[in-house]
């Protein structure tokens, strides 16, 4: 069956690398199952598996040209996947071993809660919006480019306790209009 | 300001700016025919060449040692030049088949120049051991000509490795970098005079193992993708 699947893949892939795009997408579809169920088994938040999922898709694009067709696909696709994984958890760790606090995130296994989260996703735009030029610079040095507190005041020309009350600050305002405050406690 | 991030980041979201059906279909509109990757046997192939060419007008430019014509009879020299190809060509081999997506298993490949390694290693040391000259002397010209000689074998290598799309891109630039500095070294073995075998070990052998560093270090921002 497995290897079958390989077989019925390598095609696949192989006519894609030919620039047949319909082939491509039900190849590309067929692996977003496979994957799909390979990400659910590890990584606990499922939240994520979405982006990773995304990430593979998009990796396996970018690595089309390195495919041999006379060579297996499921031992190629699953090194990829693997690579991104690992990418992942290891951004993932990095995030919740932040030092600053205020805004902590909430592990959910509910598809209900999952919906709650994707509406608060349209919001988030809105709700940015509404925080000061300086709050926002705070938010998106510690929690997208991963500085630690000393490193944002440095930069911002800041006090280090200035820093963490406009960070505390401006997740309280997120929260408040995202109206998570509520999930979280 | 990153917007997605920061959803994803503060708010745990995740970053589902697109559905993964759309992606789908903008990946699958995106697909034009591909041109593979040659065979790793002509990608070898060439970078030996290149590697060989490179090293010999290097070579050529620094001045040879005087005393060549008379090393190149003698056993032990060729023997730790045989050596030191075998690291190269290990390594240059392990470099191209990480270059690509490969599982954990083929990792293992990373290993492999630890053969050329110890078999230079082992011929320095019995040479350390019967040698009655035993002088420590500065090599730091040494080094340098590795680095410049090597200099061109591995960007090219570095290059063909990036073409790729390494899962393993420490491993990749690791083996590439050595893969160059082995050749480096053996460019060496032609300029350098001193054949002491303290000599080499300090200055030939662990400089082109360390320099490999250099592309484990410089594999994180040139080697991602």
């Amino acid at each position: 069956m497995d290897s079958e699947r390989d077989r019925k893949f390598s095609i696949m892939m192989a006519q894609a690398q030919n620039g047949n795009q319909i082939i491509y997408e039900a190849l590309l579809k067929e692996v977003a199952v496979v994957m799909s169920g390979y990400l659910r088994k590890r990584i606990y938040d499922h939240a994520f598996v979405e982006d990773v999922l995304q990430e593979i898709l998009i990796s396996l694009h970018k690595a089309k040209h390195t495919y041999k067709p006379e060579s297996p696909f499921m031992p190629w696709l699953f090194a990829i996947a693997e690579f991104r994984l690992i990418d992942f958890l290891r951004k993932y760790t990095k995030i919740r071993n932040r030092e600053v606090t205020g805004l902590e995130v909430e592990h959910s296994y509910d598809p209900a809660v999952d919906a709650k989260k994707e509406d608060l996703s349209e919001k988030m735009d809105a709700a940015l919006s509404a925080l000061t030029p300086k709050q926002k610079k705070v938010v998106e040095l510690l929690k997208v480019q991963h500085f630690s507190v000393k490193e944002v005041a440095s930069q911002l020309n800041m006090s280090e306790s200035a820093v963490k009350v406009n960070a505390h600050r401006g997740y309280q305002s997120l929260r408040l209009k995202l109206g998570v405050e509520d999930d979280e406690n | 300001m990153h917007i997605e991030g920061i959803r994803a980041c503060v708010l745990n979201l995740g970053l589902k700016t697109m559905k993964t059906e759309d992606l789908i279909n903008k990946l699958a509109r995106d697909a034009k025919p591909t041109r593979t990757l040659s065979p790793l046997s002509s990608r070898l192939f060439l970078w030996v060449f290149v590697a060989l060419v490179s090293i010999g007008i290097g070579v050529a430019i620094f001045g040879m040692r005087p005393d060549l014509t008379q090393k190149l009879g003698t056993s032990n020299f060729m023997l730790e030049n045989a050596a030191i190809l075998i690291i190269a060509l290990c390594a240059a081999f392990g470099a191209l088949v990480l270059s690509v997506p490969v599982g954990e298993r083929k990792t293992r490949i990373k290993w492999l120049p630890a053969i050329g390694v110890v078999i230079w290693f082992g011929i320095l040391v019995s040479k350390l051991f019967t040698s009655q000259i035993f002088h420590l002397d500065c090599g730091f010209s040494c080094i340098r000509d590795i680095a410049l000689l090597g200099f061109i074998p591995g960007a090219l290598l570095f290059y063909m490795v990036k073409k790729g799309a390494s899962t393993h891109p420490g491993a990749a630039g690791f083996l590439a970098v050595l893969a160059a500095t082995s050749f480096g070294s053996l460019g060496v073995q032609f300029l350098c005079k001193n054949d002491e075998a303290i000599h080499v070990l300090l200055w030939h052998l662990t400089p082109a193992l360390l320099l490999g560093f250099i592309g484990y270090a410089l594999s994180r921002p040139l080697l991602r993708w």
